[in-house]
């Protein structure tokens, strides 16, 4: 009974130090939403924000994160739907629940930056100084620092 | 008879020559392209403007994009960076030789970066003005 508990003990420890095992996301292969997305910046994931916040973010494209993005109302249609379709509070995988964690629907993020699962992943001192880094450009900028984001992988941190 | 000759050379020659005139020298995308816009009014490039419109700082667009060069290289020569950290290649054609040869490419652009940079659209001849500096570039 002992060596069980024993076990038990080290086996929690053990898991505590595994380092944190991050979700991996589906790349984004849709040649119209690389074109209309992708030539400013990495393909975002749907699956990090819920639809609230797609519809807000990507229904003026012209004021966009302090950019004019316009695009033909039939791209900002495609595109929006393509988000709306992959958010997080309609995906069921390990990546959307997670993004979803924390997420007050009522108040919806306005950017992936300032959802709950970002500010938790890098919410150490030492981002402070890494954000600062020459190499960061913004927040935005995820390949700076995980080198596969536009792969869907963030496990590098 | 003699008439119907010398008619003939007349339409030959007149063919000719409309075909030379009507052609550039190096007939490409980006000629037809600039020929586009000159149909919509613009005259002959001014490269000097054409710089011009690269180097000012006009902040008259959106506050985060003052200029050009926010984002494009310090000059037509050197790639830049958007503000998210994506490389942008030269806009110089010697560097990147297929600047302005994709029409939507270049209406898109224009829209956007006339209206975030100088708060405006871009005048066909700022366009021919533009594309004709960076090509000499």
């Amino acid at each position: 009974m002992l060596k069980i508990s024993t076990l038990a003990a080290a086996l929690s420890v053990f898991a505590l130090t595994l380092p944190a095992h991050a979700e991996s996301f589906t790349p984004i292969k849709d040649p119209k939403i690389i074109a209309a997305c992708g030539e400013c910046h990495m393909t975002y994931f749907p699956q990090m924000l819920p639809q609230a916040s797609w519809s807000k973010i990507l229904s003026d494209p012209s004021n966009h994160f302090g950019e004019d993005a316009t695009l033909t109302p039939a791209t900002q249609d495609y595109v929006l739907n393509y988000y709306l379709n992959d958010a997080a509070d309609v995906q069921s995988t390990r990546a959307a629940k997670k993004w979803m964690t924390g997420v007050d629907l009522k108040n919806p993020p306005l950017s992936i930056s300032t959802a709950p699962r970002f500010v938790q992943k890098h919410s150490e001192r030492e981002f402070t100084s890494m954000w600062n880094r020459k190499n960061v450009k913004s927040k935005s900028d995820c390949a700076a620092c995980h080198k596969d984001a536009q792969r869907g992988i963030f496990e590098d941190d | 008879m003699k008439s119907f000759k010398v008619f003939l050379t007349t339409v030959a020659l007149a063919t000719v020559i409309s075909a030379t005139v009507s052609a550039p020298a190096f007939a490409g995308p980006r000629e037809d392209i600039i020929a586009g816009f000159m149909a919509q009014g613009a005259g002959p490039a001014d490269l000097a403007n054409g710089k011009h419109m690269y180097d000012t700082t006009f902040a008259t667009g959106k506050p985060d994009t003052p200029k050009c060069t926010t984002c494009h290289g310090a000059t037509p020569q050197e790639g830049g960076q958007t503000r998210t950290g994506k490389a942008i290649e030269p806009m110089a054609v010697s560097k990147t030789p297929a600047r302005f040869t994709d029409q939507a490419k270049v209406d898109k652009w224009f829209l956007r970066n006339c209206s975030g940079v100088i708060g405006r659209e871009c005048t066909a001849q700022e366009k021919v003005d533009f594309i004709s500096y960076l090509a000499s570039q």
